[in-house]
């Protein structure tokens, strides 16, 4: 397996406060990496400088061969780093099945000619996405409010179609920020089948998140940011049992019942 | 250009900017506090200079007694049509767009009414000044310009006042950070946002007066003023009090200054030049590139 | 701000359709005058659909459009003034011109909300100024005279039905290109962008360039009717293109609808020809048209636009009982 992504001495400040501090990981092909730690911990940063939301201050990021910290975000989107937010991004207005379309903007080239002139390999094409659009929410297991506004769907359902409109674009990498937030029990063991799926299917994915079921179910390597700073990296088990990672949850008042529920 | 000439239009430049702060800074307040655009406070700023003037005619009273007798006018006039209009569309919840568009219809409202009653032609403000300048060492400065100066920065001392130690104040401040939490603490949100349209209004029928002494006073003497105080604001930071304050004055000198040494024509035309270039820089104006330097 | 459905209610159909009729027989019954106004406001109709491309699909705030209409009204009035070229080509020309004068301001683009309001108002004051102080060239405030009635080809469109038909036709492609490029993947797009523009980012979409796109083709359709209307007033002055004309578009829209282009066209009727209506208050009518304007905006729908969709929902629902969509709506909460 070779690296698909690497990242060297990444770091993001906001004014004096760093967010992530020279950050160095490297994740194969394939792999379901897990990074967990504390809120802000710059876990959602480090994804964001990943995805191109943020600019790192300094640091490189290689995708697929490629330095890409300068590329903009869509363009990175069409190399194949696809993501979902930690406070759902939805189109809200729309339906559920034109968001997944929208995800699959990149598997269409329909522009404004296309639009204008009426071509008939814009239909066809138009077509095509939505059937694939449609597969897509078969998959996550929305197809049945194919219709409904994005809007009003619940939390966890909302989640679900965030995922399967990051997959629509079919990414090489996929960023996903605290899915399991929010969701219940039932819900979060049909996210990590789901996450698992997608794996199987050949997607490399980078998850962050603190529900630790999902976690130690679906990642094969752990990465533990703590003040922005890689505190720790390796196997789930390696990791549980690491001084220092035990000791940066434990270090923080209030999270100690956190942990005792993880376990 | 020599010293004296600088500093004349340094004063002329700041009379007129200290103007365009006061509407901007009502703008600014009605947007922090409900998010309204206002396009109708260009003609609050109408109806504080014909307030004046027809408090002069009634009683002939001397320029400061005028500046709060516009100011109150425009005030109370500001606070009926917010319980009468805006209150009403935002009980019904009404969209956003909807208020504004509201607005702009009453912006329309006003003007026509003005000009049913006052007619069309512009209405010259009685001589309320000395016309001999103020001689400063060897600087020369119309007394009037120094009135506009000084009773709009006082107005702009009046506000921080009036926001940071009254009761009143404070419960407009704290409707505009956050209206529920506000409501929660037993604020009355009708009488807190009628009070932010009614300092709206002061702010604006003051900034009508002083306009009016400068120039006249006519049915749609407000519109390009209160478009300009947008700007202002915008060049701020939209809902900032400080940078609505700055930009009002920034956008003063700007227009003073190009006016004189560019272009008469153009000089309004400079201004939007630099407000573009500006807002490329600073896509959030003043108050957001101070946010950013924090 | 909705997003567009791309399936058609039949009360839409039957609107269209009526107003198509309405709208093709209109000359049969209209005298001169009063032609001549509903023309004017089919030509505004069309500045409408403009705007309604850029703030009900793009969620772009312009207030630059009075600014591309006059660029768009001098191009083809001097054009057809000074050279004496045939309209045909004038208004192709207006039409670039008003698009290449747009490419000037897409590095504002990237400004949010108000914030390119306000920077697209300054565009429209200086443009204005501009034709006001340009003399030389556009004849400042003694305005453009003699600008030739619309012709194509060999015909002089001297009859004002025949002027009205082809503002009409140019109308309904104006239409016809909104709507091609608000459904598919161009206008998906485009509203992903309207609605949350990182997500579309990470979609993939290139946000400048879908923005930039949409902003050039509603100047270049602006521009478009900037040149009718200069041929139908055959008199221009640069007070029709003042910041006041950026916001009676804008009212248009909103009157009409935000995110519909039947409502752009029905709301820049409205504006345009309720004041006419309300002639018989004399100098009381813009004061009834400013509280008829509150009273639709105090009913709290999205325009006409918003209106009528929510009386055919409430005629609809007392029609038909739909079991599928209780269900649908369930399988939603
Ligand atoms: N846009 C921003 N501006 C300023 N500070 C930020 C911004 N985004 C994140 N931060 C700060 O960076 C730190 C890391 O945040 P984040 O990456 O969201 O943490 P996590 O996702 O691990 O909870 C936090 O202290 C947060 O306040
Ligand atoms: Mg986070």
């Amino acid at each position: 397996m070779s690296a698909l992504l690497q990242i060297s001495g990444l770091a993001k400040r906001f004014g004096g406060l760093v967010a992530t501090d020279n950050i160095s990981m490297t994740v194969a092909h394939g792999q379901v990496r897990g990074v967990i730690g504390p809120n802000g911990a710059g876990k959602t940063t480090l994804l964001s400088l990943i995805g191109g939301t943020m600019q790192p201050s300094e640091g490189s990021i290689v995708f697929d061969g490629l330095e890409v910290s300068a590329s903009p975000t869509h363009r990175r989107a069409a190399m194949g780093i696809g993501r979902t937010f930690q406070n759902i991004k939805l189109f809200d207005s729309m339906s559920v099945l034109r968001n997944v379309m929208v995800g699959s903007h990149l598997r269409g080239r329909a522009g404004i000619w296309g639009a204008m002139l009426c071509l008939p390999s814009a239909a066809a094409e138009e077509r095509r996405l939505r059937d694939e659009a449609l597969a897509a929410l078969q998959t996550v297991g929305l197809l049945a409010l194919a219709e409904v506004e994005a809007g009003s769907l619940s939390y966890g359902q909302k989640r679900l179609l965030e995922i399967a409109r990051a997959m629509a674009s079919t990414p090489q990498l996929l960023l996903l920020d605290e899915p399991a937030a929010g969701l219940n029990p039932t819900e979060a063991v049909a996210l990590t089948q789901l996450i698992k799926r997608i794996s199987e299917s050949g997607v490399t994915i980078i998850l962050v998140e603190h529900h630790m079921d999902v976690i130690m179910s679906t990642c094969s390597q752990i990465s533990v940011l703590n003040y922005g700073k890689l505190l720790a990296e390796g196997s789930p088990s390696e990791v549980q049992n690491n001084e220092q990672v035990v000791e940066a949850y434990l270090g923080r008042p209030g999270l100690e019942e956190r942990l005792a529920a993880y376990a | 250009m020599t010293i004296a000439e600088m500093v004349e239009l340094l004063v002329g430049g700041l009379a007129i900017g200290c103007i365009y702060s006061l509407i901007a800074l009502g703008l600014s307040i009605i947007i922090r506090a409900t998010g309204v655009l206002n396009f109708a406070q260009g003609e609050v700023v109408m109806l504080g200079a014909m307030f004046g003037l027809a408090t002069y005619r009634l009683v002939p009273l001397p320029f400061p007694a005028l500046f709060v007798a516009g100011a109150l006018f425009a005030g109370v006039m500001a606070v009926i049509i917010e319980l009468l209009i805006y209150r009403t569309l935002r009980v019904r919840r009404v969209p956003m767009v909807n208020i504004v568009i509201s607005t702009i219809a009453m912006s329309i409202l006003l003007q026509n009414g003005a000009q049913l009653v006052w007619g069309s032609e512009p209405i010259a403000y009685p001589r309320l000044f000395a016309l001999e300048g103020l001689q400063l060492g060897p600087v020369r400065v119309a007394p009037q310009l120094v009135w506009i100066v000084v009773l709009a920065l006082g107005m702009m001392l009046a506000l921080q006042l009036f926001l940071r130690f009254t009761r009143a104040g404070l419960s407009v401040q704290a409707v505009a950070q956050d209206p529920e939490a506000a409501q929660l603490m037993g604020i009355n949100l009708t009488r807190a946002v009628a009070s932010t349209y009614g300092i709206a209004g002061i702010l604006g029928g003051a900034a009508g007066v002083l306009l009016g002494s400068m120039f006249y006073a006519s049915f749609n003497m407000g519109f390009l003023p209160g478009i300009k105080a947008f700007v202002a604001a915008t060049l701020g930071g939209l809902g900032s009090i400080g940078g609505a304050m700055l930009g009002g004055i920034v956008f003063g000198l700007i227009e003073t200054f190009t006016a004189t040494s560019i272009s008469t024509a153009y000089k309004d035309a400079v201004g939007m030049v630099l407000l573009i270039v500006i807002l490329l820089v600073l896509p959030q104006g003043f108050a957001g590139a101070m946010r950013r330097g924090r | 701000m909705s997003e567009p459905v791309a399936r058609v209610s039949p009360f839409a159909i039957a609107a269209l359709l009526a107003g198509l009729l309405a709208l093709l027989t209109l000359p049969l019954f209209l005298g001169k005058y009063h032609l001549h106004i509903v023309s004017s406001a089919m030509i505004f109709s069309i500045a409408a659909v403009a705007l309604q491309l850029l703030l009900g699909f793009t969620g772009l705030l312009s207030l630059g459009q009075a600014a591309f209409l006059g660029v768009g009204a001098y191009t083809s009035g001097l054009l057809a003034t000074g050279l004496k070229l045939p309209f045909e080509l004038t208004i192709v020309a207006a039409g670039l011109l008003s698009g290449l004068s747009s490419l000037i301001l897409v590095p504002i683009l990237r400004l949010k909300g108000t914030y390119l309001g306000v920077a697209t108002l300054g565009f429209t004051i200086i443009v204005h100024l501009v034709i006001l102080n340009e003399e030389w060239l556009t004849h400042g405030s003694l305005g453009l005279m003699g600008i030739p009635r619309p012709s194509i080809g060999p015909w002089l469109l001297r009859s004002p039905a025949a002027a009205y038909y082809l503002y009409l036709s140019i109308l309904g492609a104006a239409c016809f290109v909104a709507y091609r490029l608000v459904i598919g993947r161009f206008g998906r797009a485009l509203s992903a962008i309207m609605l949350n523009e990182d997500a579309a980012q990470a979609s993939g979409i290139n946000v400048t360039l879908y923005k930039a796109q949409a902003f050039v083709v509603s100047a270049v359709i602006t521009g478009i009717a900037g040149a009718l209307y200069a041929h139908h007033t055959q008199y221009l002055n640069p007070n029709d293109f003042s910041l006041w004309r950026s916001i009676e578009i804008l009212l248009m829209v909103s009157v009409g609808g935000i995110g519909s282009i039947g409502g752009a066209v029905i709301g820049a009727f409205v504006v345009m020809l309720l004041p006419e209506a309300l002639r018989f208050a004399a100098e009381y009518r813009m004061l009834i048209f400013a509280l008829l304007l509150i009273v639709l905006m105090g009913l709290g729908q999205n325009g006409i636009a918003g209106l009528c969709v929510s009386a055919a929902r409430a005629v609809s629902r007392r029609a038909s009982f739909d079991p599928g969509r209780l269900e649908r709506r369930e399988l939603a909460e």
